[in-house]
């Protein structure tokens, strides 16, 4: 091999480097060259000594991309690397998979704890709001625990008088609105054996929903009306969780980086101070 | 096995070997290999990377300066880091060879140890 197929192929290997990286590298290298011609050395004879030109360009992108994952710790930065170092055999894919799965539960867990955190500390600035200025009204903004859906819905459209219009069709269809001395309203629906009764209590909030037909049956009992109490301690709940969650992300990132890089950084200084 | 531990030790001891030859006085690349392998063996062509490497540490400084055979060479220099380093790892060295000596080779401590035997 002479001095330009070596360049050339050194220049090949690096192409995923960028063209000033690379440039800087192949001056290196031709610098090398005249130096040792100039000694009276053969082109061929620098060039065994030298080595593989594709194996030193494995060996010079792992090592860049290890500065560059150290300046930018970045998903991407770290796959390069992992592809860099598994390139020189030394770190196989096996090893590079299970630690970005790692990353990407970490990156999940932080998603949903950084989730949490943020609609507990709206919950406690609306509590604080509500107990401190009365806006929003307890109504405005309602905290649905069920699951489903929004986890804050805006109880105003629901909290609004209910216009009930039922047209029955049959003997056996019948409507029932009962209005109670402390305010509350039972309504019940019913049609054979199908019924659906409904309670609201006197702030406009829903106690109880009953739905049955025959002996099937659905009972929605002891419906609570949250308030900037629960706000308040839901929201603190949730902040607390939310912190912890991102606090032990932090922390075992931390642990997997401090890992990684002694692990690569070791990788690296062997093969660089390989003798030959 | 003997060449085994050859290896390991001097891929262990190249970098100090580096920066020693640097506090000497400034070098370029060829010149270190030249004066690293009259007394060792080491792969020529990851010289480069161990320069990078010593770079990235903060150990060394490169300048360009011009040559008498062609265009400008790429010149490394200890930085003060470097030769706080390169001392350190030196002092590190000879107390690890004294202690690694004083195994293979023990001095008879105790006298009356020497007469009884």
């Amino acid at each position: 091999m002479n001095r330009e197929t070596f360049l050339h192929t050194l220049s090949q290997a690096l192409s995923s480097l960028s063209a000033a990286e690379r440039d800087e590298i192949l001056q290196d290298y031709a610098s090398y060259f005249a130096d040792a011609l100039a000694d009276g050395q053969s082109e061929t004879d620098v060039a065994t000594k030298l080595g593989d030109p594709v194996k030193l360009a494995r060996e010079l992108i792992a090592q860049r991309r290890l500065g560059a994952w150290e300046s930018r710790r970045s998903p991407k930065n770290l796959w390069a690397l992992c592809a860099a170092t598994a390139g020189l055999g030394f770190m196989n894919l096996a090893l590079a998979i299970p630690i970005l799965c790692y990353l990407a539960l970490l990156t999940v867990l932080s998603v949903v704890g950084g989730s949490l955190a943020l609609v507990g500390l709206v919950l406690v600035v609306l509590a604080t709001s509500q107990g401190l200025f009365g806006w929003p009204a307890p109504n405005q903004f309602v905290l649905n625990t069920s699951g489903i859906g929004p986890v804050v819905i805006d109880g105003s459209v629901s909290s609004q008088t209910p216009q009930i219009h039922i047209q029955g069709a049959g003997p056996n269809e019948n409507v029932r609105v009962e209005h109670a001395a402390d305010g509350s309203v039972a309504i019940q629906a019913s049609e054979g054996s199908k019924t659906f009764s409904l309670e609201k209590s006197a702030d406009g909030s829903i106690k109880k929903i009953d739905i049955r037909d025959g002996d099937r049956q659905v009972e929605l009992s002891h419906l609570r009306h949250s308030g900037p109490k629960t706000h308040a301690v839901v929201g603190l709940v949730f902040l607390t969780l939310g912190g912890l969650l991102l606090w032990l992300c932090r922390s075992w990132f931390g642990k997997l980086l401090t890992w990684l890089r002694s692990h690569l950084g070791q990788q690296l200084k062997h093969i660089q101070g390989l003798a030959a | 096995m003997n060449l085994a531990l050859k290896t390991q030790l001097r891929k262990g001891a190249i970098e100090m070997c580096v920066l020693a030859i640097l506090k000497r006085a400034d070098s370029y690349t060829y010149e270190l290999v030249q004066q690293l392998s009259a007394h060792m063996a080491i792969s020529e062509g990851t010289v480069y990377p161990l320069m990078r490497r010593l770079q990235d540490e903060g150990w060394v400084q490169t300048y360009q300066q011009e040559s008498a055979t062609g265009p400008a060479r790429k010149y490394y220099r200890l930085s003060a880091s470097g030769i706080d380093a390169v001392t350190m790892m030196t002092q590190e060295w000879q107390e690890f060879v004294a202690e690694i000596n004083s195994v293979l080779q023990p001095q008879p401590t105790s006298p009356i140890q020497k007469d009884a035997l």
